[in-house]
């Protein structure tokens, strides 16, 4: 599966994971390929629950995948569980997430409200990167969500 | 000087709360619940166009805290520490003003926060500290909470 990568000036496409966990957005434009999940692979990408410290029980009848994100010209490997859905978020419905909230939380960058409610946190790809190397220092100044703006 | 100060409940607490930080009260408010986050303040709201912290003083006060998925009936949007939050609660009332003379120090009630006491419908309320709170919260502590531990005292009267 290949997502369509499109961001325009006012509104952001996000790849949508609904699991157990709850639900999270990642900006499309940063997703290079969904694979199947390899049981009894060697090196298994990291989950993406675990790295949000999220504690739920994987459902049986979720299907396991592997996001491969592309930033800053790297690759990330990332295990998700649960339905993938494509949704469009308008720019002024992605809310940045105030800095008290992003130090508990330091992988989301915004709120993604839907019909007037929040509908589901939106994953930074560059924290995921910084998470990837080896640990999140700061908060970058570009964030995808939104562009270079938020 | 008179000092206008909101009646709320949280379950069977009633407190006040200064009114000048209130910015709106609001009704149920549906929230987002944070990964990881501790029980004082544990999700964000959408508040005209921004993400906002949903500040529980259920986890201090050691009233029944907000599960995932729950709300109260309503939500005091409040601006405190250079920050606005919510507030979710069962109950406001109209703001009631109170002279000098109405404002007893902390003897009745055991809340942490307080920061005062008045009477009020009958009973003696405690002027809670809000700021103060939120300030701990947003910085990562509630060095009152462990001075004065999570024990919950019914108000007299």
């Amino acid at each position: 599966m290949q997502p369509r990568a499109e961001r325009t000036s006012t509104s952001t496409r996000l790849l949508t994971i609904h699991g157990a966990g709850g639900v999270w957005g990642i900006p499309s434009s940063a997703v290079a390929s969904i694979e199947p999940a390899t049981a009894g692979a060697a090196t298994a990408p990291p989950a993406l629950l675990a790295l949000l410290g999220v504690v739920a029980p994987t459902e049986p009848h979720e299907r396991a995948r592997v996001l491969v994100l592309e930033v800053e010209g790297e690759r990330v490997q990332l295990l998700v569980h649960g339905a993938l859905e494509l949704a469009e978020a308008a720019a002024a419905d992605l809310l940045q997430l105030p800095a008290a909230v992003q130090a508990v939380t330091p992988l989301l960058s915004h709120l993604a409200v839907f019909d007037g409610k929040p509908a589901l946190f939106v994953i930074s790809p560059e924290r995921l990167l910084q998470a990837a190397r080896g640990a999140v220092t700061a908060i970058p100044l570009h964030d995808s969500a939104r562009g270079s703006s938020c | 000087m008179m000092r206008a100060l909101v009646p709320a409940r949280i379950g069977q607490a009633w407190v006040l709360l200064d009114a000048e930080i209130i910015r709106e009260i609001l009704g149920a408010e549906i929230w987002l619940p944070i990964p990881g986050a501790r029980a004082e303040m544990p999700g964000v709201i959408a508040w005209r166009g921004r993400a906002i912290p949903v500040v529980d003083l259920a986890a201090p006060f050691g009233v029944e805290r907000l599960g995932t998925g729950e709300t109260r009936a309503r939500t005091l949007i409040a601006s405190v520490a250079e920050s606005i939050v919510a507030v979710p609660v069962d109950a406001a009332r109209e703001v009631h003003g109170f002279s000098p003379a109405e404002l007893k120090p902390v003897n009745v009630t055991t809340l942490p926060y307080a920061l005062a006491e008045a009477e009020l419908f009958e009973r003696v309320l405690a002027v809670v500290d809000l700021p103060r709170f939120v300030t701990e919260i947003l910085g990562g502590a509630t060095p009152e909470l462990g001075r004065e531990g999570m024990a919950f005292h019914a108000t007299a009267g």
